[in-house]
């Protein structure tokens, strides 16, 4: 059943950003097939997104210069990023554990995203591997810790309740046993990889109460982002 | 099977052919795969004596058989298997039947199991949790000293294996009209077990407790733990478990040596799982939490593993972190904070991935951190496709009889060796891994004595590991039985274990065996490494980042309570590598201050 996006949340459009086309990206950076056919206008977790559309260039990647989004304005307590990093290697110790593209790197800066206010005044907000960004490939149990895949967690029928309702599509004997599954998970099982929505916090939004000395500053005017090595953002 | 059909009949498989190469079959390789034939199938079919069978070509046409005459043109008739055979198999020793893990096919490369069993078993994940193991395309069911099987008349290729100190046994049999039994006798080539040495499996899901012992016995592992746990909407094993019931230690036929104990996994999805090996009394709820895969959709995060862990010590129970390296987060401020007995290193099947690598790095990270935590194996078994025991923890009983208490206290001791097939054991200076030697702070020259032996699985490196690094490796002359002492520099705070190299596949690199680990002291330096610190205290980070961003929000006081434990488990470490002079970068999240260094 379709149903509206939340109208808690409004897009925002990167049409004037979107630097490169998906087709162009390396493998590292290769759009997980859960995303393989969106485009434009779609909702993700109950939040509407606009991403590029099929033709041309229609993702952000983060190269060295940094990106100012205007967001005209706009009073919200998140911005809302659907992003990914690129597939490395990640190197326990040389010669022994240096090869896998494990996703187990934590704490890598990788980018800074900052909102700027009318005042002039900036908020920074270093995104890091593993915390609000993740690679799209990584092994079982290294997702982010601050943000979340793009689809909700799977609701599978359980066999029984399948056979009884005389329906064909009866899943997997174990599925339909556990009837629910991470979003997380399915980054291993069927999507080759995953996409991240992390949401960035706005610390003065309005309405906040005055009681310290930045709740009167103003809205945020622009979001910004710079790449610190490599960084690659999905509009 | 779409393009086979029987006109007066039904077909119940059709197959690639398997394709042995039965010049090798008494090779000693360690692992002997057929191969898929790509132009023959076998089909299997019930059908009147008279029926048709049809196949469609490729371009489409049907082409028919007259199953009457089977034997020519492209079809021959594989020998039915309707001779009853009662199959044997005895200790060489004692004379005594004994658990085995055994596969038998035809001439045509046909899978025969013994009565009871599956001709193709299922191998995903939670289907056939039975007594059988699918190695790729051998497969195998676990017996208990006999069995029947209806085998064709003529040649059956045999393969019976039990763990990885009794020599297995492939050979041939030929099956006649007059032939009733047939027997095996096997030979304990290599006897550790005699030396005080148990082995175990730290984590068993799905089987019962009496297929689990079974299996316990054919893979010659005297611990089974099965781990109760929950798995969204599913709960498995939690019937079984009772927190007192040791199952085998009253099973006379085997001696009490083989036995099973009902423990629980707790898990969570991005926290972490934890074992909860043989503790008493009530089982530690929640059995998992915080929502999907683990627990069920909706589920707050209500607990960390740190109050698991707690639980069990309390409860008289082993706290074992599984499947090192993965995941990666509160389980650092578990060992921080001295909550856990082991580390285990999982492999599901070690006929394809032996000991992980990067298990073992990570495993080092905390070793470089002076936690002195002994290694252990765990097969994470929850498919047929995975094999009990496959890695194994051993450890070294010393003058404690063999019960699964002193099995826990002997593993949290530390005298331990995981493996997936050579055995290893060390001393430095006539200390046993599990154990600490105090050195003046300049350090000093020590002699590392290891021994190794193997009986099925090639040693082909010997190496001295020390503080993570390799400092010496010898190549034995003969694969299946070395040893050697090796003299070793140390001016630091440090630990040293060895490390097997050696591969059912070939492949030089595979890591086979591991010993735990001697903790050495220089002075009153503690053992400490500036990088490792940092990625750990990154992990308890993490872990914090997620309580206080996307985990499912528990009431106030549950959500304090948790903080506060990775909160205490951050400032334990940071001032470690505060008073150590280690200068880091933390990896906050929504302080909205400046990104800060010190």
């Amino acid at each position: 059943m379709e149903i509206p996006t939340s109208h808690f949340f409004q897009p925002v459009d990167l049409s004037d950003h979107f630097n490169t086309a998906r087709t162009e990206l390396p493998d590292a950076l290769k759009t997980p097939r859960i995303l393989n056919k969106h485009y434009d206008a779609n909702t993700f977790r109950g939040m509407p997104f606009l991403l590029g559309p099929e033709d041309g260039p229609n993702v952000v990647a983060l190269n060295n210069d940094a990106i100012e989004i205007s967001l005209d304005g706009v009073t919200a307590t998140y911005v809302v990023i659907l992003h990914v990093a690129e597939d490395r290697i990640t190197n326990y110790a040389d010669g022994l554990a240096d090869f896998q593209v494990d996703g187990n790197e934590i704490g890598h800066h990788v980018a800074d995203y900052a909102l700027r206010f009318t005042d002039g005044t900036e908020v920074l907000q270093p995104i890091h591997r593993r915390f609000a960004v993740q690679q799209a490939r990584h092994q079982w149990g290294a997702s982010p810790f601050a943000a979340v895949p793009v689809q909700w967690d799977d609701v599978i029928p359980g066999n029984a309740d399948q056979i009884a309702l005389d329906r064909d599509d009866i899943p997997a004997f174990g599925r339909g046993e556990c009837r629910t599954r991470s979003a997380r998970d399915l980054n291993l099982e069927e999507c080759d990889g995953q996409a991240w929505l992390y949401a960035m916090p706005n610390p003065h939004p309005e309405g906040a109460p005055p009681s310290g000395p930045r709740a009167e500053q103003s809205t945020p005017d622009t979001t910004r982002g710079r790449k610190v090595q490599r960084y690659r953002g999905v509009g | 099977m779409d393009d086979v059909a029987i006109d007066l009949g039904t077909v119940i498989s059709a197959r690639q052919q398997f394709l042995y190469d039965h010049e090798r079959w008494s090779s000693a390789a360690p692992d002997l795969q057929p191969k898929p034939s790509e132009t023959e199938a076998v089909i299997e079919y019930a059908a009147h004596p008279q029926a048709r069978l049809y196949v469609k070509a490729a371009d489409g046409e049907l082409i028919s058989h007259d199953l009457a005459t089977t034997n020519g043109g492209p079809m021959i008739s594989v020998a039915p298997a309707t001779h009853k055979v009662r199959i044997h198999v005895l200790d060489k020793q004692s004379g005594r039947p004994i658990g085995v893990r055994l596969h038998l096919h035809g001439e045509q490369g046909e899978y025969l199991p013994p009565k009871g069993y599956h001709r193709k078993v299922n191998t995903n994940w939670f289907e056939d949790n039975y007594a059988e193991f699918a190695n790729a395309l051998n497969q195998y069911a676990y017996v208990e000293g006999m069995c029947e099987a209806d085998l064709p008349h003529g040649r059956i290729y045999v393969d019976i294996s039990r763990g990885y100190e009794v020599s297995p046994i492939r050979t041939h049999i030929d099956i006649g009209p007059e032939t009733e039994d047939v027997r095996f006798e096997l030979d304990r080539t290599l006897d550790w077990h005699r030396r005080g040495w148990v082995t175990a499996d730290t984590h068993v899901h799905f089987l019962s407790p009496a297929t689990a012992q079974l299996e316990g016995n054919a893979e010659d592992v005297n611990v089974v733990n099965l781990l109760a746990s929950q798995w969204g909407e599913m709960f498995s094993n939690v019937g079984d478990f009772d927190g007192r019931t040791t199952h085998g230690e009253t099973d006379s036929a085997n001696n009490g040596q083989f036995l099973v104990r009902v423990g629980t996994e707790n898990r969570m999805q991005v926290l972490g799982h934890i074992s909860l090996l043989g503790y008493r009394g009530q089982m530690i709820h929640p059995l998992c939490s915080g929502g999907p895969s683990e627990s069920a959709l909706g589920d707050p995060l209500e607990v960390t593993m740190a109050d698991w862990a707690r639980r069990c010590t309390e409860q008289q129970g082993l706290v074992v972190m599984p499947h090192a390296p993965n995941p990666q987060c509160e389980r650092s401020a578990d060992i921080v904070l001295g909550l856990v007995h082991a580390m285990e290193i999982m492999t599901k099947n070690p006929y394809n991935a032996q000991i992980n690598p990067y298990g073992i790095a990570d495993w080092y990270r905390f070793l470089n951190l002076g936690y002195q935590l002994p290694v252990v194996g765990g097969s994470d078994k929850m498919a047929a496709a995975s094999l009990l025991g496959g890695v194994r923890t051993y450890t070294q009983l010393g003058d404690r009889d063999f019960t699964y208490e002193n099995w826990m206290e002997a593993t949290r001791q530390g005298h331990t060796f995981v493996t997936v097939g050579p055995l290893v054991d060390m001393t430095l200076e006539g200390q046993c891994p599990g154990s600490q030697i105090h050195l003046p702070a300049s350090g000093g020259t020590l002699a590392v004595q290891w021994h190794a032996e193997s009986i099925r699985v090639p040693i082909d490196a010997v190496e001295v590991v020390v503080g993570g690094d390799t400092v010496a490796v010898d190549h034995p002359d003969n694969p299946m039985a070395a040893s050697g002492t090796t003299e070793i520099q140390i001016m630091n705070s440090t630990w040293v274990a060895v490390r097997i190299r050696g591969s059912y596949n070939e492949r030089k690199d595979d890591i086979a065996a591991h010993t735990s680990c001697v903790q050495i002291f220089c002075g009153n330096t503690p053992i400490y490494a500036p990088k490792d610190a940092l990625d750990v205290l990154k992990q308890i980070e993490g872990a914090i980042a997620y309580v206080d961003t996307i985990a499912p929000r528990p009431e106030a006081d549950a959500y304090r309570k948790l903080r506060l434990t990775l909160e205490s488990a951050w400032n334990t470490l940071h001032q470690r590598m505060h008073q150590q002079g280690n200068y880091h970068e933390h990896s906050p999240l929504h302080d909205h201050a400046e990104h800060h260094e010190h």
